[in-house]
């Protein structure tokens, strides 16, 4: 029979391991030193009733080169400083001291062992609650340990409960001195229960705890909130989650994040900190947020700084979204004014919230702002209309919005498709998505008188635009109209045009796979794409163009209204546009000039 | 200033997670590239545009810009190199076009094998041997050459994938179409065991993947696992353009396992999602092959006179035409099945063969 062996474990390699690896950065040590001394305060609590105690740090320069942790909680004897201190990976000190589940209880010697990131040797000097005689426990990097018990007058000097003393390496001295110690002590600990006072060079003390604000009362919280988020908050919401032993508040921003920008979610387990920007206790649709909660029932992971994804943080994460929905919920009751400012600063998240719940979007679509061509207006008020229409992209909308009768929203940002979509599914309005070729269509044409003249128009000015594919003019009364032209053109036709012009660059059998695409588009009945220059006949300059018998003037006129459209609908302007614009700047000077008669330079010198 | 404004228009489009909100960018940084003559950053912004056209599986949109990228690296290939910082690989880019355009009955079988030779040649050996060895399997498939097609995808499978592989877990997906194209079902049970043991995870993948090996588990008496694929497929049909196909294929097997109502809702689920860009026929012909079998097998159970309610609105199902009486499943049967036999002649008649049609027929009797 094979006899089982154990593991040879190399002391110096845990230990390279655990500050490569594990820890985020090695001054956590001084976090696992608090942690082990808090945790022997808590356990001497549940021994005497109303028992408080106090952690108390003397950092290297005040204490002749040497780190001390000490504090009067319930002390170790030889035999279990010496089954602890030297134990890793077996959750001992909780069987050991007897204590409830609840707590959070450090390991020792996970904790104990991040002190050799700073040190070659940490000497335990303990005295247990229980009548016993003190010890000293003196661990060293190699992986050696000593226990002594003391005796006599030695014994005599050493109190109920436990310091560590730390002696840093030359290296990482100052990891272990006053400013590196109060500011991590302060970071870590600074919502323990148990007071952590940092002994100063004067001989003062520092206590670097403080009441947790964000556990406080209405005052407090948005005190902490205006701390944690750099402004005051939108609303600060309370969280209370029973199962999980989690209370704290959430933040509303009062600005809305950039996107991929982390927002703070500070964890604290027992008061001792995981970390400020921890994963997974916020729902992912409430980037609108900023958290701050203390638990006595979350996991902490292996180094302390993250929480496991289990059961419990699912749970709570829930109750989180849960509670958050309903303040949103309950805003539209409770204070309409600063959900029309929420929905105003968050609303790409309250679309995503509302596209993921039918139930809130009923709340939250009424609030919601779209741009339309009327400016920005709430969903509410263009649902009390009765019918919503909108243009599905930025691009369309800027050629539709011209042409549209009554508002048009503007749908081509973030979502706002998808949430005219809901408002159509949820029955709250009847939803059109407009074509801008259709609204051409429905455009009245000239009065009867007219007719003929603008149809002649229509044909002239498409002649003159024969060079530009795909473009025909249309002549009609374009309503409030402000200017002679308007150019639209279906979305296809940008994709067309630029097929046309890749299949122009490329080799010959790339440009018949393109045309492959174009014959298969034709027959799949997508249609031609389209474009259309409409003259508005309401307008002057229109009407004039009509009475132009020069079929050179009307040409330049027409190609010049062209790339004025071009212009004011923000499409793209080519460099035969842009020499249009000029040429007909130089005939105007020069027409200037010969009409003043100084004119060596006569309209006709530029043609 | 012109040629900032195209970069920044790149920038933020690398910065944009929305494939729609992205091409938008794109094709504003294209125009203005142009406008600039700076060729360097239309390369920039249509490599670019090519991930974000097949997000949106607008397979026209990206062979525009890869026919135009490709022109430009063979004439220049220093200036305008394979990737560029923040692209992926311009032939990666040309595999996943030749991919759409292999199945589609749009472009010629000269132009197509060119257009592979040319593609293997811009890899160079050793480089892209899976992938491209998948591009000869799709062709001769959609060419009706079964031989070649299995031929092709037997060399595939035993490749390796690299860095040109878009996923190898998909190669197994597509040897099973051609096995089971070519009644190999001891290769269709081969390869959809292989695949349940390193599934994809991509989107409507591992549906289309499960789908494909129910019939042959079946046959091969392994009747639990062809029920257990079944159920798991059809939880994970998602919304998009190949799901039409899956779940007609489905409702096929629930017609087999007797379970009508169940087949008729995976034939309702399927009309709204019939899209596809036009020069995929492929996903048409999938489509209209496995519905109309779907709707066949239905109608000669006696289902004849059920309402197909998502053929109401032809806006949101293509396939069929409106009209004021609604569709049936007898009313439509003949229509899908009409179009089916159109487009399955349309692929023949390419390759001049009977594959096609003949696949489509032996559907059709197998579900009558």
């Amino acid at each position: 029979m094979t006899t089982p062996e154990r593991f040879q474990v190399d002391l110096g390699g845990v230990v390279d391991l655990l500050g490569r690896s594990l820890y985020s950065s090695p001054r956590v040590y001084l976090r696992e030193l608090i942690q082990n001394a808090a945790d022997a305060v808590g356990a001497r609590a549940e021994r005497e009733p109303g028992f408080s105690g106090t952690v108390r740090i003397v950092p290297a320069d005040v204490g002749d080169r040497v780190l001390s942790v000490t504090d009067d909680g319930i002390g170790l004897t030889a035999r279990e400083a010496r089954e602890l201190l030297a134990t890793v990976g077996r959750t001992s000190k909780r069987d050991l001291l007897d204590l409830p589940r609840s707590d959070r209880l450090g390991r020792f010697g996970v904790g104990l062992l991040s002190a050799f990131m700073i040190a070659d040797e940490v000497e335990v000097r303990s005295r247990s609650l229980v009548d016993a005689a003190p010890c000293v426990w003196v661990g060293r990097s190699d992986g050696t340990f000593t226990v002594r018990e003391l005796e006599g007058p030695e014994a005599d000097q050493v109190p109920v409960g436990s310091t560590v003393l730390v002696r840093p390496r030359g290296d990482d001295r100052t990891l272990a001195e006053t400013p590196v110690v109060l500011t991590a002590a302060g970071r870590f600990a600074e919502h323990l229960p148990v007071p952590v006072r940092v002994v100063l060079s004067d001989g003062s003390e520092e206590q670097v705890t403080v009441r947790a604000g964000f556990l406080g009362d209405v005052e407090e919280r948005l005190a902490y909130g205006h701390e944690l988020v750099g402004q005051a908050p939108l609303a600060a919401i309370p969280i209370d989650v029973p199962e999980t032993g989690t209370r704290g508040t959430a933040y509303v921003l009062p600005f809305t994040p950039a996107p991929g920008a982390t927002v703070a979610v500070k964890a604290h387990l027992g008061g001792m900190l995981v970390g400020t920007h921890v994963d997974g206790l916020l729902p992912d649709w409430a980037f609108f947020t900023a958290l701050a909660v203390d638990s006595t029932g979350l996991t902490p992971t292996a180094a302390r700084e993250a929480l496991v994804d289990d059961d419990a943080l699912v749970l709570t994460r829930e109750a989180i979204g849960h509670t958050l929905r309903g303040w949103v919920e309950g805003l539209a009751v409770s204070d309409p004014m600063l959900l029309r400012v929420f929905a105003a600063v968050h609303g790409l998240a309250l679309r995503r919230l509302a596209l993921a719940d039918p139930e809130l979007a009923h709340v939250v679509i009424p609030h919601l702002v779209v741009p339309t061509t009327a400016g920005d207006v709430r969903l509410g008020d263009l649902i009390a209309e009765g019918t919503v229409r909108y243009a599905a992209t930025v691009d369309e909308f800027r050629q539709a919005g011209p042409l549209a009768r009554g508002v048009l929203v503007n749908a081509g940002h973030t979502y706002d498709e998808a949430m005219m979509r809901l408002l159509a599914s949820l029955g709250l309005a009847r939803v059109e998505r407009v074509d801008v070729i259709e609204l051409v269509d429905a455009l009245r044409p000239a009065p009867p008188e007219d007719a003929e003249a603008a149809a002649t128009l229509a044909r002239r000015a498409t002649a003159a635009l024969d060079d530009r594919e795909g473009v025909s003019v249309d002549v009609r009364l374009v309503p409030e109209g402000t200017l002679p032209a308007i150019f639209v053109q279906d979305a296809s036709m940008l994709r067309a045009a630029d097929r046309r012009r890749a299949r122009d660059d490329g080799d010959a059998l790339w440009a018949r796979v393109l045309d492959a695409v174009e014959d298969a588009e034709r027959r799949d009945g997508a249609g031609s794409p389209q474009a259309r220059l409409v003259l508005d006949w309401s307008n002057p300059t229109v009407k004039a163009l009509a009475r132009l018998q020069d079929e050179s003037v009307l040409t330049r006129a027409v190609g010049l209204l062209l790339v004025t459209a071009l212009l004011a609908g923000h499409h793209p302007v080519e460099g035969r546009d842009r020499a249009q614009l000029t040429d007909a700047l130089g005939e105007l000077v020069a027409l200037s000039v010969g009409l003043a008669g100084f004119g060596e330079m006569r309209p006709e010198d530029f043609a | 200033m012109t040629a900032a404004h195209a970069l920044a228009l790149v920038r933020r489009a690398d910065a944009t997670w929305n494939p729609e909100a992205q091409a938008e960018l794109l094709d504003s940084a294209i125009r203005l590239a142009r406008e600039a003559d700076d060729p360097e950053l239309e390369y920039a912004a249509r490599m670019r545009a090519v991930p974000a056209a097949a997000l949106r599986f607008a397979v026209g949109d990206a062979l525009t810009h890869v026919a135009w990228c490709v022109s430009r690296h063979d004439s220049e290939n220093a200036r305008f190199p394979r990737r560029l910082p923040g692209t992926e690989d311009l032939l990666y880019l040309e595999d996943w076009c030749l991919r759409q355009i292999c199945l589609s009955d749009a472009v010629g079988p000269g132009d197509l094998e060119t257009l592979i030779d040319a593609h293997e040649r811009r890899l160079g050996p050793g480089s892209g041997d899976h992938s491209v060895a998948v591009l000869r399997a799709l062709h001769a498939w959609a060419c009706g050459d079964l031989v070649a097609a299995t031929e092709a995808v037997r060399r595939a499978l035993a490749l390796p994938g690299d860095a040109m592989t878009h996923c190898t877990r998909c190669t197994r997906d597509i040897a099973a179409q051609i096995f089971e194209a070519a009644g190999d079902h001891a290769s269709v049970v081969t390869v959809c065991d292989d695949y349940l043991t390193d599934p994809c995870t991509d989107l409507d993948q591992p549906a289309s993947a499960l789908s494909r090996g129910l019939f042959a588990w079946h046959t091969s008496g392994r009747g639990d696992e062809a029920e257990s694929a079944y159920r798991k497929a059809a939880g994970e049909a998602a919304p998009r353009e190949t799901t039409p196909e899956v779940l007609g294929r489905l409702a096929r097997f629930a017609l087999a396992a007797g379970r009508d109502d169940d087949a008729l809702a995976h034939v309702e689920a399927a009309l709204p999602w019939v899209f596809g860009p036009s020069i995929a026929t492929h996903l048409r012909l999938g489509a209209l092959r496995e519905l109309s079998a779907a709707l066949t097998g239905l109608d000669l159970r006696g289902l004849g006179g059920r309402e197909l309610r998502a053929a109401r609105d032809p806006r949101t199902s293509p396939l069929l035409p409106a009209r004021t009486e609604g569709w049936t499943v007898s009313s439509a049967r003949p229509a899908l099945v009409r179009e089916a036999r159109e487009l399955a002649a349309r692929f023949d008649a390419r390759a001049g063969t009977m594959f096609h049609v003949e696949q489509l027929e032996r559907l059709l009797a197998e579900t009558s």
